[in-house]
């Protein structure tokens, strides 16, 4: 085949009616904050569940001019967001990169990268759930209800239930929010760490669910409180003393892996953000 | 920075691609031709179709060759296609009746207008293995055609029918036997899920069209469990079609309607015991279920037809006793998809690092809550026990 | 790596890079934000003679295709149907003209069209997205000037603008469009040198 008739795709993939839907839904989801928005959400060829809806909404967004950045687990490297900077990547021709600071989009699952992100930048949220309602309310029809009443008693007993069985607020990740003290919201699985990143921040917050078909927003400077008890405040998952074995930091994220070694291997706590991590170590490198 | 190259995940994605084509080929046998998958594995190729809502059987053939055999994976292969594909105009409204049938049933009654025609059923085949199937040639080839040339010919088609007959639904409806079909919300377009989200409740056209581009196993399962006991559905086959049936769309310019192809599918409609309660001015009669797939695909429409005439009831408030999950809409239609609930289902292979630690930090705050419940709780018991002591 | 698609057209080009402003404009408030030159300028005039704003209506535009609807007003008066700049842009988009309090995108040529807003649907409580979203095309914008002052989420404290060849009734009737939040209508305000600024109905304006 030639070069010409490899070009078989629209730029960036989706039709331009599908784009246009998304949008649109993305302007009234910026003029809801935290508020549901329903999109059609096309079949695309990676499969449901794996981050259709934030890959819909990078798609629909994008233009050449972009830099990019897609992270799993705040890991440029791990399997999926490989294959999704892949796709997206031979869809646009766009730019990638892996430093924070130099993408325009970074498309994520489950984490906010640890660098304080700009206002010239945009963070696309994979979303599994979409409505935290779910954990009390499976039924969308009664959900939608809910949240049209702001009537979220439920899920306050939900939260008293768990303090009174686990002695906490026992939500790990996907921490419920109201924002703009209107609409409760799912944060996607980050952890409790990257909840308060959300609260009045520099950046815009686009959220996309592709199976649910929901799409919603948190735009900057915008109020967004976890759900918490006077006498259970939030938490997130500090805990003093914590430290990266890799580059020494103090104040993020971490998470567990098995390192081999000529001793048979152990257990190291790392930064979750791997490029973060991979910068500050090669900072301390430049200056030692 | 040595750790990037250990982790290697654009490496190992591009590796496990080759491997995947590798091992297709890696038994040594002769490379599958689309027109023997289309030909010889024709559910294969007509669940592609109707679960990838898409009828192309060429293209449904090659799905199936390169999902190897995975019916779901087939599937997702021509949704993603179909998914890139401008739709060009929508066809007119086209009726079953219309069918140019090989094979039309009705349980509801012996003898139905226009005849009973069993045609290519599997349901009598007693499930023997046909080791002669394996030393298959050519020569089988010829056999078969002159078979079915004879065959055909010895069934002898009614004088002015052939092959298209009406519909049983007719018949009943004009004895006032069944619902008239459902009244809803007059739209100009019928609800279309690819373009406009499926939101609660949602009218009986979105229904549908979610259901037959459903998976068939979920579909069955659900079905079954209504018949079973876990819901009021008592169904009744009404009639079941299988054949050709054309497909037209207006001229641009004229406005005539034009026939541009036909395509294979089955057609059910199954009537209910349960009575309509829609409409309390007329005297009650049956409800009815629908269903439609592309290809052979009976036990598809069929599953589909049966939770059609539950959700239907259900909405109606004329269901008797436990409803069960088949009557509940919402969780029918937002289960049953095999692309979206395998994606999901699967998509925890990916890695899930970061929850698993927040869910680890919180499993140790529930520990230290435990320990000092068990703790108190121990003091409360020694209390307890050194004030009954004498 | 092979790119498997092919380049944005002109037109696809203006419409994603528009999308880019208008989606930053109205996640913040009270910044003035430009858009690209339109990729056409063959409009139908108005009424009087006079052409449309270009870039307003190709930003417009942007968003409308037949899913959707629209209507649009010169002055304080709905433009009908058959008007043929209500043609052209049905034609262009395949869009329905449809009634002012049923339509899904607002046009409006000029400020006096302010006093169109009471008109238009703002939303229900189960689907407040369902609510107009209004183009105005007015003078000018002075980022950072003194018209409005503008408070709520998007905006880090408070912001001002400035609008040139807005009436004081008219900049009144934008501070009270109609907005009971989650109810209410998005605005987007475009100048004829493709200045942008958004106002969505969570935003407090006060005229200063």
């Amino acid at each position: 085949m030639s070069e010409a008739s490899d070009q078989l795709y629209n730029f960036a993939l989706l039709d331009e009616d599908a784009k246009r839907e998304i949008r649109r839904k993305l302007l009234k989801a910026v003029a809801l904050p935290g508020h549901l928005v329903p999109f059609a959400s096309r079949d695309l060829p990676i499969a449901r569940g794996w981050g259709t809806g934030g890959l819909q909404i990078t798609l629909s967004i994008v233009t050449p001019a972009d830099t990019l950045k897609v992270i799993d687990q705040g890991d440029d490297e791990s399997v999926n967001a490989v294959n999704l900077r892949r796709l997206i990547n031979r869809t646009t021709g766009v730019t990638t990169t892996t430093d924070t600071a130099a993408a325009t989009i970074i498309q994520t699952r489950h984490r906010i990268p640890e660098e304080p992100m700009r206002a010239d930048q945009i963070l696309v949220l994979q979303v599994p759930m979409a409505d935290p309602l779910r954990w009390v309310e499976p039924n969308l029809e009664r959900a939608t209800m809910m949240h049209s009443e702001a009537d979220y008693g439920k899920m306050w007993v939900y939260m008293y239930e768990s303090v009174v069985r686990a002695g906490d607020l026992r939500i790990a990740s996907q921490y419920p929010v109201i924002v703009n003290r209107r609409y409760l919201m799912d944060t996607t699985p980050i952890p409790r760490w990257d909840v308060p990143k959300l609260h009045m921040a520099d950046t815009l917050y686009l959220f996309g669910a592709g199976r649910e078909k929901r799409i919603y927003a948190v735009p900057p400077y915008t109020i967004v409180e976890p759900l918490q008890f006077e006498d259970y405040p939030f938490r997130t998952e500090y805990r003093p003393g914590q430290r990266c074995a890799r580059c020494g930091a103090e104040h993020t994220f971490l998470t567990e892996h098995f390192v081999s070694d000529s001793n048979g291997g152990r257990w190291e706590t790392t930064c979750s953000d791997a490029a973060y991590c991979a910068k500050r170590v090669a900072q301390m490198e430049a200056t030692a | 920075m040595g750790y990037v190259a250990v982790r290697g995940g654009s490496e190992a994605v591009a590796r496990a691609e080759e491997l995947v084509a590798c091992l297709r080929l890696l038994g040594g046998s002769t490379p599958l031709q689309l027109p023997q998958i289309r030909d010889q594995l024709r559910h294969a190729v007509s669940r592609a179709m109707h679960e990838g809502a898409l009828y192309a059987p060429l293209l449904a053939a090659l799905a199936v060759k390169q999902a190897e055999g995975d019916s779901i994976e087939a599937a997702f292969l021509l949704r993603a296609y179909r998914t890139t594909l401008p739709r060009a105009m929508a066809s007119l409204p086209v009726s079953g009746r219309e069918m140019f049938c090989l094979r039309r049933i009705s349980a509801s009654f012996k003898d139905i207008p226009g005849g009973q025609m069993l045609g290519p059923a599997t349901d009598y085949l007693i499930r023997l293995l046909q080791p002669a199937l394996a030393h298959e040639d050519v020569r089988a080839v010829i056999a078969a055609a002159e078979r079915y040339t004879a065959l055909v010919e010895a069934g002898s088609p009614q004088p002015g029918a052939w092959g298209r007959f009406p519909k049983v639904t007719e018949y009943m409806r004009q004895e006032q036997m069944i619902v008239n079909v459902p009244a809803e919300p007059v739209r100009e377009e019928p609800f279309d899920i690819t373009r406009e989200p499926l939101t609660f409740p949602c009218p009986r056209s979105a229904r549908l069209q979610a259901m037959t581009q459903a998976d068939t196993g979920s579909l069955m399962s659900l079905a079954y469990s209504s018949t079973r006991g876990y819901g009021d559905a008592h169904p009744t086959l009404v009639e079941l079609r299988y054949g050709y049936l054309p497909v037209q769309v207006a001229h641009p310019l004229t406005g005539e309607p034009i026939t541009i192809g036909e395509i294979e599918a089955t057609e059910a409609e199954i009537a209910s015991k349960a009575h309509s309660v829609t409409n309390h001015a007329e005297p009650p009669r049956f409800n009815v279920g629908y269903g439609f797939a592309f290809g052979q695909s009976e036990l598809k429409v069929m599953s589909m037809a049966i939770l059609d005439s539950v959700l239907t009831q259900a909405r109606a408030g004329s269901l008797a006793g436990e409803s069960g999950p088949a009557a509940n809409e919402e969780f029918v239609l937002l289960h049953t998809d095999g692309i979206e609930a395998s994606g999901f289902v699967t998509h925890y292979k990916l890695p899930h690092y970061v929850t698993f630690a927040a869910d680890l930090s919180v499993l140790d705050r529930a520990r230290e809550h435990h320990t000092q419940r068990q703790s108190r709780l121990g003091q409360l018991v020694d209390q307890a026990i050194t004030s009954d002591s004498f | 790596m092979t790119i498997v698609a092919t380049p944005p057209t002109p037109l696809e080009r203006f419409n994603s890079l528009a999308f880019r402003v208008l989606l930053d404009c109205l996640a913040r408030p009270g910044k003035v934000g430009r858009l690209p030159p339109p990729p056409f300028a063959d409009l139908p005039p108005l009424p009087d003679g006079t052409p449309p704003n270009t870039v307003a209506v190709a930003a417009w535009l942007s968003l409308l295709d037949q899913t959707v609807s629209f209507a649009h007003a010169v002055g304080a008066e709905w433009l009908p149907v058959d008007y043929p700049l209500t043609r052209w842009l049905a034609l262009r988009t395949n869009a329905r003209p449809a009634d002012p309090s049923a339509t899904d995108f607002a046009l409006l040529h000029d400020p006096s069209g302010t006093t169109l807003f009471g008109d238009l649907n703002i939303g229900s409580l189960l689907e407040p997205e369902r609510s107009c979203t209004v183009f105005l095309s007015l003078p000018e914008i002075v980022p950072n000037g003194a018209a409005l002052r503008l408070r709520g989420p998007g905006i880090a404290t408070t912001a001002t603008v400035g609008l040139r060849g807005v009436a004081p009734t008219e900049l009144a009737a934008i501070a009270a469009r109609p907005s009971q939040f989650p109810l209410g209508i998005d605005l987007f305000l475009i100048d004829q040198q493709g200045r942008c600024l958004g106002l969505p109905r969570t935003t407090q304006i006060e005229v200063i």
